[in-house]
């Protein structure tokens, strides 16, 4: 085909965008036929590196010629059907008419920002540089954390029509290889028209996507991602969106900051019980309060009782309606000042406080006591942002049951949420680990962070390659008293006696019908695992039996399992 | 609906052991007790932990033994299926009579002291959802959340009792009860004590590890240690007066007086209680579930839960419905039932534990026969014309290694595979043609070894270099097929 | 929708979680505050009734039902100190007395609710008073109520008034209203400072209960003091005073004497000077004073001391002679000179201030015996073991001990019988 019937067929394809851009020329009989896309490339590469110098060249045109002449690093010789695809990337394509073989040559190129400090992160020390919407950037600012060859990054593509770029990245040798091999069938067996942002592939990684709870890891600095990757995480960098993603997730990582690693560890660890004990208030606080008022005058200290009892007096409404009122009258001031222009922020904050602190108050539609409890509880919910919108629903939920019920409802609410947190497992990990099942080595940095020094093992709340972290030899300091037997406790130990973990080799099939049995799994494990209890065929025959009666038959396929925590 | 139970560790379960040992032996029975036997009846609470220690060390030894095998199993294997039946009606009825009688103290608590006069709907609204969540969710997750609140129930209760020493005033007088009258206030009052037999219930789902069961031990202990502080404790600070207070972990908090300006510090102790409640009424569910299960195999697990939930409802509202009728159930007719954990279980599993295993293996003489080691479908594989050979090559094979293979050990599977890696290697050997080191690597090991005849020698000389090709790849299929 | 009831089916315990949230839910959007429903009592004034015209029709007519020793005549008035919330933001603590007549004490608490128009909450009940004419004749049957409730703690102090319950309530009232000290901390003040007896729920029954059936009930009194005022100082009336009237008065609560009850009867009153007494037997009591008159050695001629007592421990050892127990007391003072009334203008800077000599020493153990020789006199006299003697002896050696009551013919009065001994040690802090 000549190579201007091919250009031709090629704007059609294209739909006669407006972008589209093709130039021809001939050079000593040869018809060279250039195809780009001028909104996504550099025009000014494409004149002087590409299109220059095949003009200006004087002889016999060929292929390989062609690609000696041509350049940037950056050229591949494509087939025919990759074409459009190629163009859409951002690439020149090139056709000779004397060659079926065709170059392209990617001179991408379109406006981003810079990696600025994310305003969800911001550090007091620390690194402030964060992921953007260009996923080559953010590959160059994993690359320079990781200077070594085990950096792997596997390129896959999701969505019809978007075609988007997905990167994973783990390290060969710490990362478990079946955890990557879950999480690559997991995004390839996706079918779904587009993939505009990271979060849309939540709901696909997540064992439950309809659970309230998050269970995706998701961060937008590099430092934070590194951190993750060495304990054994695989990332996901998703193009045109910020957000990487985690896996396996559990609930501590949001506790974490990555302030905590740049500061004291005394410090830190008081920040961290500060920020549990601030997200339990904001979760059960306005319902603790309300289940009080309505049911247990009798528990209140006398003179709280004589504070509630004068201040409202005066409210019209019954303390459930007004406690609602309240709360909703804060989310609502939150949704405005989300969405409003800066210059109308200051406004709509003075009027707020003026109603609800003020006003109000004045007025006697509201009591101070109750004001002061939803603020706490609203403002306590944002020492953890990323938890905020799961925090939120539990806050309504508390609320609810707290004034429908009391404190046994109350209570009860909480166990039942814990059992079910206690009951998600994503990618083996247990999402409350290591405060449930409790692992005593993880909770080096867990609730009370040690100094790093001491953390010489990898999480063991789910499977990576290699335990270790920091070697005995590297452990200089001679002032710690404990540091022989930490490190004969420690050191590359899957299961030593100390732990309260569970073993590897527990066997049963998860809540979620659609998890696999891990019988095989356990069998294949290391030695330790054989030795800590494995099944035995009763046990196998139980469970079989088991999912016979309750009608589940499921595949001992290797690739598709998940795999069991610790 | 589907019910999954996975394994728990030794921490879980003596966790959920702990639990178990607390709710009516922190409210009502201090009272009561004293009430009969005044200030002795510490030592009835002495003795009836002791009992339970019995009941936990008794099933430690019959894990010991029956490392992965159920209760159940063992039940059937050694007394047949119609007593395993009964065991296990009993357990259900039990288990539903204990939450009965928890239900209902704990909900006369309730009514008084938190709520006022309120309907029993409401307590029974709260408390089966949750309950029915935490049983069908599984044993892990059950396991996991008490886990979870363990560290904020043993701090509470600690707390308690520290605080509750400082309401000691008045002196105790002791030994004014006869042993007549001790004797009988434990007769009477036996019935909240027994819950360690879930274990038994629950006996394959846990896994223990050489050395940890004294992790089972030391929880046990504690709680026995807490559990007779507190009525301790109670009984020194209201002596006389312990009758007329029902409820011994909130009443020795509230009678401390003003607490560092805070007023009143009993709402810890109710939150523990009430926390406590939910883990106790689950706990016995889910073994009422597993009792279920066992009594009616082919009926689902679900509806053991409808039929708990169904009769607890029931005789909750129409039967007990005060304390009155809930201790009176507790003294004259739950007694009764205490026969059961403390005499009848017992003797059972000391039988079992007596009775020699049938399928364990003896230490080969004259060389283990691996056909009885081998399961029944595997063994008919290896029955045709063409295995014997390898049969016997194994049988020489297994009795080189001088392995005694119990069938049912915790590590059968190990040293079986053990066993068959190490008969790969020789079959390598063999392969190779490399008779000189399979005769020094015999020669090692025959060296220790008197009981090979010369017969067995000059086989496995000829007929394993003939069948070495088969016999490697048969003993592949049959490794595979073991699931490694 | 469909999604959502889809999930909910799946999960049929959530199911039943919302539908019971959603039922109870529409309930509380209309339920009030407790504190709206229930009127806070503080205190309890029990009295017997002086105006029968009071008492409901019920009481008063309805005769033919009532059994033969039930005197009708006998009406119980009770007083309620009630916390009245005010609809104010800053803390604000008002209170107001209700009264209620009835047959019992149940009825006429059922009835002052009437009164205020909301349920009665006795959970944060702090003080029961009683008449000093009911403590001394049927203390028991309003006890008995009081001890059955649940709701009221059995560390709710009970005192008796020698005037009546309503009258101490309404000084009360007036005291929590006015100022900051409170009625029942003055009590909890007393009863570790003052007369020194726990004079709780919880320790009244527990001295009934017990071996020795002894039960002690402080009584107070309430006062109110009249001031002359001058116009010029009309404003700085005392707390309870009214400006509008030339003179004030001045409430206060004071303490009179200590009811002692032996099986359920009245025995006898104890002073405060008599109940030091027998508190020096008693250990759990570790303050006070004492006075040495008259002292003179060489740094004091014809002294008063005045000690403070930091600390005190007793022991106490059980021996049987001739089967009779001899219980020795060993009592460790820690005493510090507080105040030297003598002949003399200039205070000394004496070192005896500091060092208390051989002859100090004896005479505070010639005191403190004598104390509490007549602590042990008025126990034996009423026949009270106020000490807990019994308890002691039993525990040391219960055959012995019950040896010896059983050789008695009057069992009852094992302290007669007793033989004890003091020894005092001193120490100066």
């Amino acid at each position: 085909m000549e190579v201007a019937k091919k250009v031709e067929n090629l704007k059609k394809s294209l739909h006669n965008s407006v972008d589209f851009a093709d130039r021809q020329l001939s050079i000593n009989g040869v018809d060279v036929g250039l195809v780009y896309l001028k909104s996504i490339t550099d025009n000014s590469i494409f004149s002087e590196n590409i299109f220059e110098p095949i003009a200006s060249f004087q002889g016999e045109l060929t292929f390989e010629v062609l690609k000696k002449l041509i350049r940037p690093n950056d050229v591949s010789e494509i087939k025919q059907e990759e074409i459009v695809q190629n163009i859409l990337k951002g690439a020149v394509v090139i056709m000779l008419s004397n060659s079926d073989k065709i170059l392209a040559v990617d001179i991408l190129k379109f406006n981003t920002r810079p990696p600025a400090e994310p305003p969800t992160s911001p550090v007091i020390l620390g690194p402030r540089e964060g992921f953007t919407e260009d996923y080559k950037t953010n590959i160059t600012l994993l690359r320079r954390r990781f200077h070594v060859e085990n950096l792997v990054l596997e390129n896959l593509i999701v969505g019809k029509e978007t075609h988007t770029q997905i990167v994973l990245a783990y390290l060969d040798g710490i990362a478990d290889k079946k955890l990557v091999k879950s999480v690559k069938k997991k995004l390839q067996s996706i079918e779904i028209d587009g993939v505009v942002d990271s979060y849309y592939l939540i709901s696909i990684l997540s064992s439950r996507p309809n659970s309230i709870l998050k269970q995706i890891g998701q961060a937008e600095k590099p430092d934070i991602i590194a951190a993750k990757m060495l304990e054994g995480r695989v990332a996901i960098i998703v193009d045109n969106s910020p957000i990487v993603l985690t896996v396996p997730f559990v609930f501590l990582e949001d506790l974490q900051n990555s302030n905590d690693y740049y500061t004291n560890y005394v410090y830190s660890s008081l920040l961290r019980i500060v920020r549990l004990v601030a997200l339990f208030l904001a979760a059960v606080g306005p319902g603790a309060y309300i289940a009080l008022q309505l049911f247990h005058y009798n528990i209140l200290p006398f003179k709280y009782l004589i504070t509630i009892a004068d201040a409202t007096q005066q409210v019209p409404f019954t303390p459930f309606i007004e406690i609602l009122f309240i709360s909703l009258l804060f989310q609502v001031l939150y949704e405005v000042s989300l969405r409003l222009p800066s210059y109308l922020g200051l406004a709509t904050s003075v009027v707020g406080a003026l109603i609800l602190g003020d006003t109000g108050v004045k007025a006697g539609l509201i009591s101070p006591p109750a004001v002061i409890v939803v603020a706490i509880a609203k403002i306590a919910l944002y020492t953890i942002p990323e938890q905020s919108s799961q925090i939120t629903i539990l806050q309504y939920v508390f609320l609810l049951i707290g004034a429908s019920l009391g404190l046994l409802g109350l209570i009860g609410g909480m166990i039942y949420f814990l059992a079910y947190a206690n009951s998600i497992e994503n990618f083996g990990a247990p999402y409350l680990a290591p405060f449930s099942p409790f692992i005593l080595g993880d909770n080096k940095d867990a609730l009370l962070k040690v100094p790093l020094t001491q953390m010489r093992t990898r999480p063991k709340s789910f499977h990576n390659q290699n335990q270790v972290r920091i070697s005995k030899h590297e452990v200089e300091s001679p002032s710690q008293e404990q540091g022989g037997e930490n490190l004969s406790q420690e050191s590359g130990e899957g299961n030593s006696s100390q732990e309260q973990g569970e073993n590897n080799s527990e066997a049963g099939t998860q809540h979620n019908p659609k998890n696999e049995n891990s019988q095989q799994n356990s069998d294949t494990k290391n030695e330790n695992s054989q030795q800590n209890g494995a099944e035995s065929e009763n046990d196998m025959q139980q469970n079989e039996q088991g999912e016979e009666k309750s009608g589940l038959k499921q595949k001992l396929n290797e690739e598709e399992i998940g795999y069991e925590g610790v | 609906m589907k019910v999954f139970d996975r394994s728990i560790n030794v921490w879980q379960a003596g966790i959920l052991l702990f639990v178990l040992m607390f709710a009516n032996k922190i409210l009502v029975l201090p009272s009561l007790l004293f009430e009969g036997a005044g200030m002795e009846s510490i030592f009835i609470l002495i003795f009836f932990f002791l009992l339970e220690l019995g009941l936990v060390l008794l099933f430690l030894a019959l894990k010991k033994k029956f490392p992965t095998q159920s209760f159940s199993q063992i039940l059937i294997s050694h007394f047949g299926k119609i007593v395993n039946v009964c065991f296990f009606v009993a357990f259900m009825i039990f288990f539903f009579a204990k939450a009965v009688l928890l239900y209902n103290v704990t909900y006369i608590f309730f009514r008084n002291l938190i709520y006022k006069d309120t309907s029993n709907l409401l307590i029974l609204f709260c408390f089966l959802p949750v309950i029915n969540h935490l049983a069908i969710s599984g044993l892990r997750v059950m396991g996991r959340t008490c886990q979870l609140f363990f560290p904020v129930i043993l701090s509470i209760i600690v707390f308690c009792v520290i605080v509750g020493v400082f309401g000691i005033g008045s002196r105790a007088i002791w030994f004014q009860s006869s042993w007549m009258d001790v004797l009988l206030t434990a007769a009477k009052h036996i019935e909240p004590f027994g819950d360690a037999i879930f274990l038994f219930v629950v006996m394959d789902k846990i896994n223990i590890k050489n050395g940890d069961w004294k992790v089972m031990f030391y929880l046990f202990a504690i709680s026995a240690v807490l559990v007779v502080a507190t009525a301790l404790v109670f009984m020194l600070s209201y002596t006389y007066t312990s009758f007329m207070h029902p409820y011994a972990v909130f009443e020795i908090v509230s009678f401390v007086k003003e607490f560092g300006g805070l007023g009143r510090i009993d709402i810890i102790a109710m939150v523990v209680i009430i926390i406590l409640a939910y883990f106790h009424l689950a706990i016995y569910l889910k073994c009422f579930m597993f009792a279920f299960e066992q009594v009616f195999p082919k009926i689902d697990k679900i509806y053991s839960v409808i039929t708990f939930n169904f009769l607890f409802v029931v005789t909750v509202i129409f039967f007990i419905i005060n304390l009155e009728t809930a201790v009176t159930f507790g003294e004259q007719i739950l007694p009764y039932a205490e026969i059961f954990p403390f005499f009848i279980l017992p003797i059972f599993v000391l039988i079992a534990l007596a009775i020699k295993n049938k399928n364990v293996q003896k230490k080969p003489e004259n060389g283990g026969n691996l056909q009885k080691i081998l399961k029944n479908n595997e063994r008919k594989e290896l029955n045709n014309s063409q295995n014997k050979s390898i049969l016997q090559n194994l049988n020489i094979a297994s009795h080189l290694q001088n392995v005694n293979i119990p069938s049912h050990n915790l590590n059968y599977q190990q040293q079986k595979q053990k066993i068959l890696k190490k008969q790969q290697k020789q079959v390598k050997l063999l392969k190779l043609n490399k008779k000189q080191k399979i005769l020094n690597s015999k020669n090692n090991i025959l060296g220790n070894k008197n009981n090979i005849s010369n017969e067995e020698k000059n086989n496995l000389k000829s007929k394993n270099t003939q069948k070495s090709g088969f016999f490697c790849n048969k003993f592949q299929f049959i490794a595979e097929k073991e699931g490694a | 929708m469909k999604f959502f009831s889809h999930q909910l089916f799946k999960t049929p315990m959530l199911l039943v979680f919302v539908v019971m949230i959603v039922f109870y839910g529409f309930t509380a959007l209309g339920r009030p505050a407790e504190i709206n429903k229930f009127a806070v009592v503080t205190a309890i004034g029990i009295d017997k009734a002086e105006d029968k015209d009071l008492a409901p029709e019920s009481t008063q007519s309805d005769n033919l039902s009532m059994p033969d020793n039930v005197n009708v005549d006998e009406l119980y008035e009770v007083s309620l100190l009630t916390f009245v919330p005010v609809a104010q933001q800053s803390f604000t603590e008002k209170y107001k007395v209700i009264n209620g007549v009835g047959k019992s004490i149940s009825e006429a608490i059922d009835l002052a609710a009437l009164n205020i128009g909301r349920e009665i909450g006795l959970s944060h009940l702090k003080i029961i008073v009683i008449n000093h004419e009911l403590a001394e004749t049927g203390l028991y049957k309003i006890l008995d109520y009081l001890g059955r409730n649940i709701q009221i703690s059995s560390s709710t102090k009970v005192v008796a008034t020698d005037k009546t319950a309503k009258e101490f309530l309404e000084t009360a009232q007036k005291l929590d209203n006015e100022s900051s000290i409170k009625v029942a901390e003055h009590i909890m003040f007393n009863s570790d400072y003052i007369y020194s007896t726990e004079s709780s729920l919880e320790t009244f029954f527990k001295g009934s209960f017990g071996p020795t059936n002894v039960g002690l009930m402080a009584c107070l009194s309430s006062k109110s003091k009249e001031e002359q005022t001058s116009p010029t100082a009309a404003s700085d009336a005392g707390s309870g005073g009214s400006s509008e009237s030339e003179g004030s008065t001045e409430d206060m609560v004071t303490q009179c004497h200590v009811y002692v009850f032996k099986k359920e009867e009245l025995v006898t009153k104890l002073g405060e000077r008599d109940m030091k007494k027998i508190n020096f037997v008693i250990g759990d009591f570790d303050n006070g004073s004492l006075v040495i008159e008259h002292f003179s050695d060489q740094h004091f001629d014809d002294a008063n001391l005045s000690f403070e007592i930091f600390g005190k421990t007793i022991n106490y050892k059980v021996a049987y002679q001739n089967g009779i127990p001899v219980v020795h007391i060993d009592i460790g003072l820690t005493l510090r000179l507080s105040e030297v009334e003598q002949n003399h203008d200039l205070l000394q800077e004496n070192v005896e201030l500091f060092v208390i000599t051989p002859e100090a020493e004896r005479a505070i153990e010639k005191k403190v015996k004598n104390s509490m020789a007549d602590g042990i006199n008025l126990m034996r006299e009423y026949q009270s073991d106020i000490g807990d003697f019994y308890t002691i002896l039993h525990n040391d050696n219960k055959t012995a001990f019950h040896n010896f009551l059983d050789s008695l013919e009057d069992p009852d009065n094992y302290l007669s019988h007793m033989v004890f001994k003091v020894s005092v040690r001193v120490y100066a802090k």
